[in-house]
């Protein structure tokens, strides 16, 4: 049965004209209308392939920095925060809003660098940025609580990550010195932060751990 | 004698157990390679899977290029299905982090070798591939080493001991099936 649809479809196949082909066809599949639309379907295939299917299969690097890929899934805890919702992203980093249970109950944002982009240029972007927020201490400027590396991956790609308060309390709208915050720390993707409505920040702490 | 080598040759030899031995050195030599592109390679970049197979056996057999056709042979022949297990469990990986899966897993795994063809379409490819291997094992034989080992239809069909002809024409009919059936 296979065999007479393959021999049918070869015979099909080196006909020199359309017309020859539908008039072979109509010889050799007789009745069989299902068989003759089972090689039509396949001449069909054959005159216009897809071109996935007419050579090697093609494969990309998919990394997880190349754009959109990066996200974490919510509810991943990373040390003490657990994540609960994306709030912003950037070139650099993904900024989280995140619940730490201990050893206080509060909500903070956390801003991780993407994996993959923790060259040291970008790490010292990210040091550079936590210390300009370090210099500063105004209840309406985000606060670094706490800083240091996912390690998640186990693979020597860690990302780094830093925490500051956030919360209905904190939310306040754009901010003036924030902004210029963002302005004067070497770390120019002002997307990469918080939006300005849930991030405060003011002194810091860097942890590795 | 390279452990490699020393398959090839139970292979030769005629002891089929030996090609379930080559699988795991071969699929983790494959995801090494990746791997090492990975580093040096921009995101996105795009490359001949095949093209890791040639590298692999260029590293696993063939170091002085002094190996015979046969050992290429068989060597095509398993490092295509690891080249196909490898961006089917990618693929599926994916899909399943699409579906609210595990990202963490997913995201930051150095060796995600994708390919080019969306997941769900590389997926029915696969599955219409393993329905080929049961109605037509020859033919599946063929389209796996051209497709996935980067072989030409007369390449391929050296290794399967066949004539270029016959070659063709199940080339030809096994690409025309395989497009109907993931149509279906």
């Amino acid at each position: 049965m296979k065999d007479q649809e393959e021999a049918i479809f070869h015979a099909a196949r080196e006909q020199s004209s359309p017309e020859d082909r539908g008039r072979y066809l109509h010889e050799a599949c007789g009745d069989d209308a299902p068989l003759r639309e089972r090689i039509g379907a396949l001449l069909a295939a054959d005159d216009h392939p897809v071109s996935y299917l007419n050579g090697p299969v093609v494969a990309t690097l998919d990394r997880p920095d190349a754009g959109d890929a990066f996200a974490i899934e919510l509810g991943t805890q990373i040390g003490p925060y657990t994540l609960r919702e994306q709030i912003g992203e950037g070139g650099f980093g993904v900024v989280y809003v995140a619940e730490q249970t201990h050893p206080v109950a509060r909500k903070v944002a956390l801003k991780i660098i993407k994996p993959g982009m923790d060259t040291k240029e970008v790490i010292a972007r990210f040091e550079a940025e936590r210390q300009a927020l370090a210099m500063m201490d105004h209840p309406n400027i985000a606060k670094v609580l706490d800083a240091g590396s996912t390690g998640e991956s186990g693979k020597g790609d860690r990302s780094n990550l830093c925490a500051a308060p956030s919360g209905p309390s904190r939310q306040i709208g754009p901010v003036p010195l924030f902004r210029r915050g963002v302005l004067i720390s070497p770390w120019n993707s002002s997307a990469a932060f918080p939006s300005p409505s849930s991030a405060t920040m003011s002194g810091s702490r860097r942890v590795k751990d | 004698m390279s452990e490699v080598t020393r398959i090839l040759k139970s292979l030769e030899e005629g002891d089929p157990q030996a090609a379930d031995d080559l699988l795991p050195l071969v699929y983790d030599e494959l995801r090494r390679l990746a791997a090492a592109k990975m580093a040096r390679e921009k995101p996105g970049q795009t490359l001949q899977a095949t093209a890791l197979v040639h590298e692999a056996y260029v590293r696993l057999v063939d170091p002085q290029g002094q190996r015979c056709w046969n050992d290429r042979r068989h060597f095509f022949l398993v490092a295509a299905e690891a080249m196909r297990r490898i961006l089917i469990s990618n693929a599926r990986r994916k899909n399943a982090t699409k579906r609210g899966g595990d990202h963490k897993q997913a995201d930051i795994d150095p060796d995600d070798l994708a390919a080019s063809i969306p997941s769900e379409q590389l997926l029915a490819l696969s599955d219409s591939l393993d329905e080929l291997t049961r109605r037509h094992p020859d033919k599946a034989q063929l389209v796996k080493l051209r497709y996935f080992g980067g072989l030409t239809v007369a390449e391929a069909a050296e290794a399967l001991g066949i004539s270029s002809t016959t070659a063709e024409r199940h080339w030809a009919y096994a690409r025309a099936w395989l497009q109907c059936q993931i149509a279906e």
